[in-house]
């Protein structure tokens, strides 16, 4: 991943980080709280206080959305355990598609069943695009612990979801 | 080799994950800009000198000590503290400033002023909000959508090649 | 230098301000008649409720949300907040959809009203407000929040002109949740702010008194919290605002700037001093601690400070030292009694504020005469707003009495037996009552130092 030019966050580039990752990282704080859409927003305002733009904006980023998103389940955690019931996901994670592999409900399903620190780690790459060494940073890993959580997460979800080695294509990221 | 076929399984769910796309964030992001423009207008209005906001600073003193002291002549010099100062906008009253709305037209006065005011008059004492004024009428087509080159053509009569639906992802 | 201008006129007009009302005529207290639909208790009970209930709650900062909904309504084209506060003054009859068009006055239950009802939900309100930089403390939107907390009340007023009463008390839990919002952890001005939205959202309770087929609302008033707006936070706020802007003056004797450091910030300063304070004159700075220096060291002495220790003291840090004491003494004096219940401390408070200025007999009461803030309205317009609540009780009282007895009104506050009749919480005795024919008024007396447009009087008959 190329790093953006560092210096004043314009309009034009704050925005197009926005096009570019606001779904993902919606995505990256659905994993911890139901309102990942106050997470991400507050984040994009905090990135637009800064006065330069950090060297690695999609790392700063989703590290920010992490913290917060963590914090808000902490809270949510402690009015749950008041309510004693386990609070569904309220809003779709992925949105069902023609070009689509996979059902997303199953998908969710088998991401949900995933140990935390694996999840976030396969969200991350999958979506957000980072590399295991940015993924490291934003989770605070190593890069080699960031790719061990990656592989285990993704068998434990070839096995939940059936996949076979389904075609004969290789796509190169 | 179990590896190449792993990577070969690995990179196959991969794309078969990749393949979902993410819900939309639910943000508007015309008001994100927005308010991010909002913020980075406060940000630079922060930027005060202690003394432009020290109207209520302790009285606190330059030159007492001619009085007290045995001291030798006291010379009053001018110190100048470099101090960056705010690139602060104009005040615009509701009365005079229809037209001119925006987050970097937003006014400035005195917290402790504004306050005493209130507490006197009442709340109509406050200004009337910026969202209340009407931006100025737009004198090109620039004006109507900084950015966008002309002419425009929307993606919603782009085709989605493969689905036959029109326009793209949201 | 214009800056320096601008504020040394603010700084005249700045001054302890006496209660506004004290002379201010003891004209008649304002009338409101109301017809009165009977209704007898909800069942359940609690069917209705006035604010969000605990388990509808959400985490989060509302704040975010309100800013978001700030986003929404600008350009222009939604109405200003002196026709949006006329509209809810109107009389309800001639309140009518065209008015409201014209107005450009956003109405119906639609995307930003639902946001802000989401905002209600939260749990916490934090305004990250830049308390570090005192009097340059910027309210971007506090204006703009409530013009839309106004937008919420005449949403919800909407309803009830178009007879749907269930759908309007539900709705008022919006702008009343936002009142509560706004008072925390915030400054003054916003806590005005929410008293102003909770008392507009309370009126609204009178429309639907009025309103055929509309619920009483005893027990959802009597669930209201109390006090329902509560100014502690912002009070606080404004009693340390001085400390939190200027870190050093919060200990002077511990700080560790030298003698340029101080001289550094005084220099910044510009001339103090005019109106009713110990200084008469403005004067620079430099020549207010000439003028104070004197009584500063003897004030570092007669507190047991060594002598020898205040010589060596940096000049300004003597004089930060002294005036801070006296900011101190003098402010606690004053927000002491705002901790006071009101019904004991009315009085007291009110004396208080208006024997201010001859108190301020030392030079370093220099600052408190320049900001110390009137803070009698406060407390007066908390105590109002329970005031109200309580009054608005005895009303749902009387239209449940009325329900049950064949639409008539009770012949005195006390024949109603069916719910507790509440006592006027800023006396801590009954409400005046008293049926002539068939009109009851309600009333309660005015404070000593209350404005007359704050009081309250009913004329209440039955709707046959």
């Amino acid at each position: 991943m190329t790093h953006a030019p560092t210096g004043r966050i314009t309009p034009r580039l704050l925005g197009a980080l926005f096009e570019r990752h606001a779904a993902a990282l919606a995505l990256f704080a659905r994993q911890w709280c139901d309102w990942p859409e106050d997470v991400v927003q507050q984040a994009f305002l905090s990135l637009a206080s800064q006065k330069h733009m950090p060297e690695r904006p999609t790392c700063w980023l989703y590290t920010a959305v992490r913290n917060a998103a963590v914090s808000a389940s902490r809270s949510a955690g402690r009015r749950r355990r008041r309510e004693a019931a386990v609070a569904e996901a309220k809003d779709p994670w992925f949105i069902q598609s023609y070009e689509s592999r996979l059902d997303s409900e199953a998908a969710v399903k088998a991401l949900r069943a995933l140990p935390a620190e694996q999840r976030e780690v396969i969200v991350a790459r999958i979506w957000g695009g980072l590399t295991f060494e940015h993924v490291g940073e934003v989770t605070g890993c190593s890069s080699s612990a960031a790719h061990r959580r990656y592989r285990a997460g993704m068998t434990a979800l070839r096995e939940r979801l059936g996949i076979q080695c389904l075609t004969n294509t290789t796509t190169e990221r | 080799m179990s590896d190449q076929y792993d990577d070969r399984e690995m990179i196959d769910l991969e794309n078969a994950l990749s393949s979902l796309s993410p819900a939309p964030s639910g943000i508007d992001r015309d008001g994100l800009m927005f308010q991010a423009g909002q913020s980075s207008a406060r940000r630079r209005g922060r930027i005060w000198p202690l003394g432009a906001a020290a109207l209520a600073g302790a009285a606190i003193v330059l030159g007492a000590a001619l009085v007290a002291r045995p001291a030798p002549t006291v010379t009053e010099r001018v110190v100048y503290v470099p101090i960056e100062r705010p690139r602060t906008p104009p005040y615009v009253s509701a009365a005079r400033g229809a037209g001119t709305g925006g987050p970097e037209q937003a006014p400035v006065m005195d917290y402790f002023a504004l306050r005493a005011k209130v507490l006197a008059e009442g709340l109509d004492a406050l200004p009337e909000p910026q969202t209340s004024r009407r931006p100025r009428e737009p004198e090109s087509l620039e004006d109507l959508a900084p950015g966008i080159r002309w002419p425009y053509r929307s993606s919603i009569f782009q085709r989605n090649r493969s689905t036959g639906q029109p326009g793209g992802t949201t | 230098m214009r800056y320096a201008l601008t504020w040394v006129t603010l700084l005249c007009m700045l001054a302890p301000a006496a209660p506004c009302a004290e002379e201010a005529g003891r004209d008649e207290v304002p009338v409101t008649r109301l017809k009165l639909q009977p209704a007898p208790e909800p069942v359940p009970a609690l069917k209705y409720r006035l604010l969000p209930g605990v388990l509808e709650m959400e985490p989060g900062n509302a704040a975010t949300l309100y800013n978001w909904a700030v986003a929404k309504i600008t350009g222009g084209q939604n109405g200003n907040t002196k026709e949006l506060l006329e509209l809810l003054e109107m009389p309800i009859e001639d309140l009518t959809i065209a008015r409201v068009r014209a107005a450009r006055a956003p109405h119906g239950r639609g995307p930003l009203f639902r946001l802000l009802e989401r905002a209600g939900r939260r749990e916490d309100c934090d305004w990250d407000l830049e308390l570090s930089v005192g009097p340059a403390l910027d309210l971007p939107s506090i204006t703009d929040q409530r013009k839309l907390a106004t937008i919420a009340v005449l949403t919800a007023r909407m309803e009830i002109v178009w007879g749907n009463c269930e759908e309007a008390v539900q709705m008022l839990q919006t702008p009343l949740a936002m009142a509560r919002h706004m008072a925390q952890g915030a400054a003054l001005i916003h806590g005005l702010v929410g008293m102003q939205v909770a008392r507009l959202a309370l009126d609204r309770v009178e429309d639907l008194a009025q309103a055929p087929g509309s619920p009483n609302l005893y027990w959802a008033l009597t669930a209201l919290p109390r006090p329902l707006i509560d100014m502690r936070d912002p009070v606080e706020t404004e009693r340390h605002m001085f400390d939190l802007w200027l870190p050093d003056l919060r200990d002077p004797e511990s700080s560790r700037l030298g003698p340029e450091g101080w001289r550094e910030m005084i220099e910044q300063f510009p001339s103090l001093g005019g109106g009713s304070g110990p200084l008469r004159r403005k004067l620079t700075p430099s020549l207010v601690a000439l003028w104070m220096y004197t009584d500063a060291k003897n004030h570092l002495i007669e507190r047991g400070r060594d002598p020898d220790q205040v010589e060596a003291m940096p000049v300004f840090q003597m004089v930060a030292i002294y005036v801070m004491d006296g900011w101190n003494r003098v402010m606690d004096d004053q927000f002491k009694w705002f901790y006071v219940p009101y019904a004991e401390g009315e009085e007291v408070i009110a004396e208080a504020q208006a024997s201010f200025t001859e108190t301020l007999d030392q030079k370093n009461d220099i600052l408190p005469a320049m900001l110390m803030p009137a803070l009698y309205g406060t407390y007066s317009q908390m105590a109002g707003l329970d005031r109200q609540v309580a009054a608005l009780r005895c009303i749902e009282a009387v239209r449940l009495y009325a329900a049950l007895h064949d639409g008539e009104l009770p012949a005195s506050l006390s024949e109603i037996k069916e719910v507790p009749v509440p006592l006027n919480p800023m006396t801590g005795e009954s409400f005046q009552y008293e049926v002539v024919g068939e009109t009851a008024t309600l009333s309660a007396p005015l404070g000593p130092h209350e404005r007359a447009k704050d009081g309250i009087r009913y004329e209440l008959t039955i709707a046959k």
